[in-house]
């Protein structure tokens, strides 16, 4: 069911995007996970596309928002206009299935933060009134990791709600010639159609969860996780929610793979994409060039696999 | 022993069968009057009344142990009427389907056995009696819980099992607290729970040493030194309960885990085995000498039929005595007992040995319809074999890292062993989905036994550039 699911939004979304297979992969595994993205590319890679190609497969209702410097919490959450008779509260575009948060760090960290209770309690706190979300709620922000000028770098806890970080990457040649041929005429885009059929996401989520996991597995995502509060070139490691999102996406890929078990192979591909934004590096391992992704693969070589002895 | 063994777990059933058998028989030597017996005859039948759930078919060792715990717990108690016994045993039964259903969740069957239980609970008049069956039912719960007997996935939280042991330990200390003011007596002879009337008090005014000490009821009331030995014994016997438990999880761990297709009984397995015996041996040594007796004392029953007797010179045959003598336990008897047990604990010990000689176990006696088992058995076998694929790996001096996965093994011994880069690759798919939470069929075992065999004779090191052939 998972896999069959996964596949028909992975030849939907081909149309539009060519070649970003495990980007894609990635994506689904984090919504089914029940987690948010946030896609993290130089410019012209397709991250916007691509979260528009995932949000019109999924069949969900979609908004968009693209953040800028003068952009105040209010215009996402709402407010409450004064109509005739009193206030009536006016749903911001936050009130949708699918959020696309395009150049989330281009928005000051005032109105970054408005996202935070959205994103990890799925409600909305305006005017003392707390309003439930959409169910589902998936937020897929982008951010441009080159150009710094005008941006605010998220906050640590705005970054720990992000399930995964993914990067779209450059096409290589071939694909870029699909590419080409493809989007010669009109954008397919527009053409493009909900194909999960009378599956619903929250559905197929709920066997996501399902999915088994070793005890021993387990053990191991936590070693994992706390090994990255071990490291001298952090100051900060991956927190409990990345405990939980680890076992989230690795269950994730491993549906979308037709398995109805985890593997330690779901968990170290799901390892970089979950841990990676959560580490916070020093000042001077920066400087040395040290990467957070190098960190995790090493995190990756040092902890035991369990396996057959 | 065939009917009992083809339910149990597929790898060593004759083996479970034998430990169910040893239970059985340390219960039955420690009690040697009929009630017990039903107990043990319970014990037995456990695994027939379990394994028509296959679920629940794997606890059926643990039933027959539990049905033993509350033998264990009845030891020092004796019983008025036919009722309370029948309750017991019941409770006992009960018992044991809890702990197999406690896994299985809430089901129809289930319903049944809680009203079944809640029935008896009402009939049994004696609220230590539900105070202690309660607290065994809660244990054996949590045990069966925590065990989780899953394929590949056993007794992963050993801290847990620890602290549960140390629950079960206190809940059954707290039980027996209770049970005495509620009217069980651990003194060191039989005592009527229901029958006080019986006892006559000796009268105020008569201080005489001999009328003091000997008033059963008055003894009763005061603890003596033999009623707190009694009383260590039954909590030693908790322990001792406890400690076999452990054995098996210990047993059954490694049976399914095994690290090496050779395994010998470690030692930190038979030290509590042999403990066991030494404090059963010392049980029963205790059980067979006679209660010490105050110099210048009288048997309760001389008292009572002097009391009830007013002619205080003609002495009559004290009623009880024989009721007493019965529930001694014989020195030659349980000196038997104790050779049987001790013989059948080495019979299985050399079975065990025999069979786990074997890199690859002799495919079992499973019943037809126990599809379940054939499928656990399948597993173990795909799990068995990979580990003699690597084995052969390890005779060619590749060992896999730490840190790599099956997948990322096998691509690599793909590299340099190329002609079984095939093979090796389609025994890894047959072991990982075994290894990681789910039951192969026989198709899976009977192919990973023949890659193994194929590998075994075919597996070659490609050369390394520079290297000679």
């Amino acid at each position: 069911m998972i896999q069959e699911f996964g596949n028909r939004i992975k030849q939907n979304v081909a149309k539009v995007i060519v070649g970003k297979d495990d980007t894609l992969e990635f994506l689904l595994a984090a919504v089914l996970a029940g987690g948010h993205v946030l896609l993290e590319d130089v410019p012209g890679t397709g991250k916007t596309m691509l979260a528009r190609a995932v949000a019109a497969s999924l069949g969900l209702d979609f908004k968009r928002v693209q953040f800028t410097p003068d952009l105040l919490p209010s215009d996402i959450t709402g407010v409450s206009v004064y109509k005739g008779a009193g206030f009536e509260f006016q749903a911001g575009p936050v009130f949708t299935n699918v959020l696309l948060a395009d150049e989330i760090n281009r928005a000051t960290p005032k109105t970054q933060s408005a996202l935070l209770e959205a994103m990890s309690e799925g409600q909305v706190s305006a005017d003392g009134i707390t309003r439930p979300l959409p169910n589902p709620f998936i937020v897929i922000a982008t951010q441009n990791p080159i150009e710094m000028d005008g941006t605010y770098r998220l906050p640590e806890a705005q970054l720990d709600r992000f399930l995964v970080r993914l990067s779209v990457g450059y096409p290589d040649q071939s694909q870029e010639l699909t590419m080409l041929e493809r989007l010669q005429g009109d954008h397919p885009i527009s053409s493009l159609q909900a194909v999960t059929g009378d599956t619903s996401l929250l559905e197929v989520r709920k066997q996501s969860r399902l999915i088994h996991l070793e005890p021993e597995l387990r053990e191991y995502i936590v070693k994992l996780v706390h090994a990255t509060r071990h490291l001298d070139a952090t100051y900060l490691g991956a927190s409990p929610r990345a405990s939980l999102a680890l076992q989230g996406v690795s269950q994730g890929l491993a549906g979308l793979a037709g398995r109805k078990f985890v593997t330690p192979d779901d968990v170290k591909r799901a390892a970089v994409p979950v841990l990676g934004h959560r580490l916070m590096l020093k000042a001077e391992a920066r400087l040395k060039g040290v990467t957070p992704e190098k960190l995790v693969k090493d995190i990756l070589s040092s902890v035991a696999v369990p396996v057959e002895k | 022993m065939n009917a009992v063994t083809e339910h149990l777990e597929p790898t060593q059933p004759l083996k479970d069968a034998l430990w169910v058998l040893v239970f059985t028989a340390l219960i039955a030597s420690g009690w040697l009057n009929w009630l017990p017996l039903g107990v043990v005859v319970a014990a037995v039948l456990l695994p027939f009344l379990i394994r028509r759930n296959p679920k629940t078919q794997r606890f059926a060792p643990w039933a027959s142990v539990y049905a033993g715990a509350s033998a264990f717990l009845m030891m020092p108690l004796n019983f008025s009427n036919l009722l309370e016994r029948l309750s017991w045993m019941a409770l006992g039964i009960l018992l044991a389907w809890l702990i197999g259903l406690a896994y299985d969740g809430i089901t129809e069957r289930n319903h049944w056995a809680w009203l079944a239980g809640f029935i008896l609970l009402i009939l049994n008049p004696n609220t230590a009696a539900v105070i202690g069956v309660i607290g065994l039912c809660v244990l054996g719960a949590l045990q069966a819980r925590a065990a989780r007997i899953r394929v590949g996935v056993q007794f992963q939280n050993r801290s847990s099992m620890i602290v549960l042991a140390i629950l079960g330990l206190t809940i059954a200390a707290f039980s027996i607290l209770l049970a005495q003011p509620a009217g069980f007596k651990f003194t060191d002879a039989p005592i009527s729970v229901s029958k006080p009337k019986t006892v006559t008090k000796p009268k105020p005014t008569d201080t005489s040493p001999e009328t003091t000490a000997s008033g059963r009821s008055s003894i009763q009331k005061v603890p003596t030194p033999d009623a707190g030995l009694r009383n260590a014994l039954l909590l030693a016997n908790f322990a001792l309960l406890l400690v076999m438990m452990a054995l098996l999880f210990a047993l059954l761990r490694n049976r399914t885990q095994p690290s090496k297709g050779r395994r010998k009984p470690e030692l930190s397995e038979l030290i509590p085995l042999l403990g066991a015996f030494i404090v059963l041996l010392a049980l029963f040594v205790w059980a067979s000498t006679p209660p010490p007796r105050l110099e210048g004392t009288k048997k309760p029953s001389e008292i009572q039929s002097t009391s009830e007797n007013p002619n205080l010179n003609k002495p009559t045959k004290p009623p009880e005595t024989k009721l007493e003598q019965s529930n001694r336990a014989s020195p030659t008897l349980t000196v038997v007992m104790f050779l049987i047990v001790l013989a059948a604990a080495y019979w299985a010990y050399r079975i065990t040995r025999e069979k786990l000689g074997n890199s690859i176990p002799e495919e079992p006696e499973l019943s037809s319809n126990s599809s379940l088992a054939i499928k656990i058995q399948a597993t173990n076998r795909v799990r068995e074999a990979y580990r003699g694929f690597l084995e052969i790996c390890s005779a060619n001096e590749i060992r896999r890292t730490n840190d790599q996965t099956s997948l990322e093994f096998a691509a690599w011994v793909g590299t340099l062993a190329p002609h079984s880069s095939v093979d090796v690759q389609t025994l890894t798919k047959l072991y990982e989905p075994v290894r990681y939470g789910q039951l192969s069929d026989e198709s899976g075992a009977l192919e990973a036994e023949r890659i193994v065999a194929a590998l075994k004779q075919n597996f070659k090191l490609e050369p390394l550039l520079g290297e000679t052939t």
